[in-house]
């Protein structure tokens, strides 16, 4: 498994990439609402256009998630066709958005970042 | 109420103390309605809630605001008013703007892009009102606290 990671520009959150061969990780620390979602979509829509088979988010480390950051997701989602999206959550802040929404159908939510890429595509 | 954290005569101290929190003329803009929100959740902890309860407040809160930054103003920034009350058996928060919410538009593909702000609203909040007049929209979201 390769690992490689670059500078992402300067965001009101904190957003990492790093890809383990052809899926694209990325770590996200902060509050994502409307005031972050533009610059959230601006790394999503980066990584997209860099069409990877997989793409994680790793959201253990925002501390808020509104429908803005949903959209972004669901839009990234319908972008990559045939790839998935995926989503690490161990907290209800960032599954409750998924599951009351019913985005987990298409969007898998998993505890940890192993299960998030270990999962056969769906 | 043995339910409550602490002793029940400490929870009615708690709730007895509780002002209102009044926050009016807030511009419906991101960088004040982060704030806004940030100013809700001190509030409520405040006001003896647990984090889970916070995190339901705040969001719901929030997407009834965002709201108005989106929809009420046709793409100019108005103000919004938030007030949020602890009674003995709940806690309520009203958000009043005087614009328009717009009708949502529907979205026939499997993944819609929008629309699912009203959606984590009613799901975040124990009841959810919305009423809308000539002279704006007022939500009124309540959460029972046993």
């Amino acid at each position: 498994m390769t690992s490689s990671s670059r500078d992402l520009p300067p965001s009101e959150l904190l957003v990492t990439l790093e890809w383990r061969d052809k899926a694209a990780v990325l770590r996200v620390v902060g509050e994502i609402d409307l005031l972050s979602a533009p610059e959230f979509e601006d790394v999503v829509t980066g990584v997209v256009a860099d069409r990877p088979e997989l793409l994680v988010v790793d959201l253990r480390s925002v501390t808020f998630l509104c429908s803005a950051g949903l959209q972004v997701l669901a839009g990234a989602h319908r972008s990559l066709g045939t790839s998935d999206v995926r989503v690490v959550s161990d907290s209800t802040v960032t599954t409750r958005p998924f599951t009351s929404t019913g985005l987990d159908t298409w969007i898998g939510v998993f505890p940890t970042l192993e299960q998030a890429l270990a999962s056969p595509a769906t | 109420m043995q339910n409550s954290a602490g002793s029940p005569e400490e929870a009615d101290d708690v709730r007895a103390a509780v002002a209102p929190l009044r926050c009016h003329g807030v511009t419906a803009g991101p960088e004040a309605l982060r704030a806004l929100r940030h100013e809700l959740v001190g509030w409520v902890l405040g006001a003896g809630l647990g984090a889970e309860r916070a995190q339901d407040i705040a969001l719901a809160s929030y997407e009834a605001l965002a709201n108005v930054a989106d929809h009420a103003y046709n793409g100019e920034c108005g103000t919004v008013d938030l007030d949020a009350y602890r009674y003995p058996d709940r806690v309520e928060v009203v958000i009043t703007d005087h614009g328009r919410w717009r009708t949502p538009v529907l979205d026939p593909r499997p993944v819609t892009l929008r629309g699912r702000g009203l959606l984590l609203l009613h799901a975040s909040a124990d009841r959810a009102d919305i009423r809308t007049t000539d002279e704006g929209t007022v939500v009124v979201l309540t959460w029972d606290v046993p």
